[in-house]
């Protein structure tokens, strides 16, 4: 019963997280949409840069997480850490849905088509369905520890890939533009358009983090829910 | 127009129309404030029903 109350916390804490990034968010959009200039090539779809970096960012850093927690779980083969795989795989699931739609909402209008298969888009796409295999795995599998066990393979090879789809811009001659922000050298952007995007980025993670303690706190209400069942019903039995 | 533009002084040219291509940006932050509202409330009522469970 302790761990109820203490994944309820875990929860509540998450959706108070939520709202407070929502309404960061609402700010973001005001700064972006109304302070922030028009660059001057591209015009009005270069502000779609404040919502696609940051979730681009969420997604890749859920995305390295679950690896992490995976590779964590073999070794230590606590469950806490398969649900905390599970929670961010599906976060980054859904900030990965939000890049791979803004993406080319923004590519249309800049490079005349709405996608293009080279390295950075193509890996970024063997990404998301390598974990929309991962969620597809999870439910097929009934055994916890066995669904645990083959999942955490699968996210470690997830977090293998995350590098690669970041450096692809400079091991291959792709459309997509290098990064600007995340690079060696200073960033190359005006601290207008900087401001914004680093705002923005506090924002979606502030989001990402509500997003998987909310998640997670309700898989451990869930798991809990489960063993209490377990339990009357084999108590009934008995 | 009057609009500011990255890396330059006020007044300057666009070499775009600032009004092109807005729809793209709107879809764009339309799109990204419904999944993620959307995601919100989904997670928002399964807390609510775990929690009266």
């Amino acid at each position: 019963m302790p761990d109820r109350v203490a994944a309820r916390r875990i929860a509540s804490r998450g959706l108070v997280l939520i709202a407070l990034g929502l309404v960061t968010l609402a700010g973001i959009y005001l700064l972006a949409l109304r302070f922030t200039p028009v660059e001057r090539f591209q015009g009005l779809p270069q502000k779609i840069f404040y919502i696609h970096v940051p979730a681009a960012w969420c997604a890749l850093l859920a995305f390295s997480l679950v690896g992490i927690a995976s590779g964590l779980y073999l070794w230590l083969r606590d469950p806490r850490l398969d649900r905390f795989a599970e929670s961010t795989a599906s976060v980054g699931l859904m900030f990965s849905i939000i890049m791979l739609t803004t993406g080319p909402l923004w590519g249309k209008p800049v490079w005349g088509t709405w996608w293009e298969w080279d390295a950075r888009l193509t890996f970024t796409l063997i990404l998301f369905f390598l974990f929309l295999g991962y969620r597809a795995l999870r439910g097929a599998l009934v055994d916890p520890e066995e669904r645990a066990r083959f999942s955490a393979v699968v996210g470690i090879l997830g977090l293998v890939l995350v590098p690669f789809v970041h450096l692809t811009v400079y091991l291959f001659r792709t459309v997509h533009p290098q990064p600007i922000v995340l690079k060696p050298s200073e960033p190359s952007l005006p601290w207008d358009m900087l401001r914004t995007l680093l705002a923005s980025l506090s924002a979606f993670t502030v989001l990402l983090i509500g997003f998987v303690m909310t998640r997670y706190g309700l898989a451990r209400m869930e798991d809990g829910e489960a063993e209490s069942g377990k339990r009357e019903g084999g108590d009934d039995g008995r | 127009m009057g609009k500011r533009r990255a890396g330059s002084g006020k007044g300057g040219t666009m070499d775009v129309d600032p009004g092109a291509n807005a729809g793209y940006m709107i879809a764009a932050y339309i799109v990204t404030a419904v999944i993620l509202v959307g995601y919100a409330l989904v997670l928002w009522r399964r807390y609510n029903r775990a929690k009266r469970e």
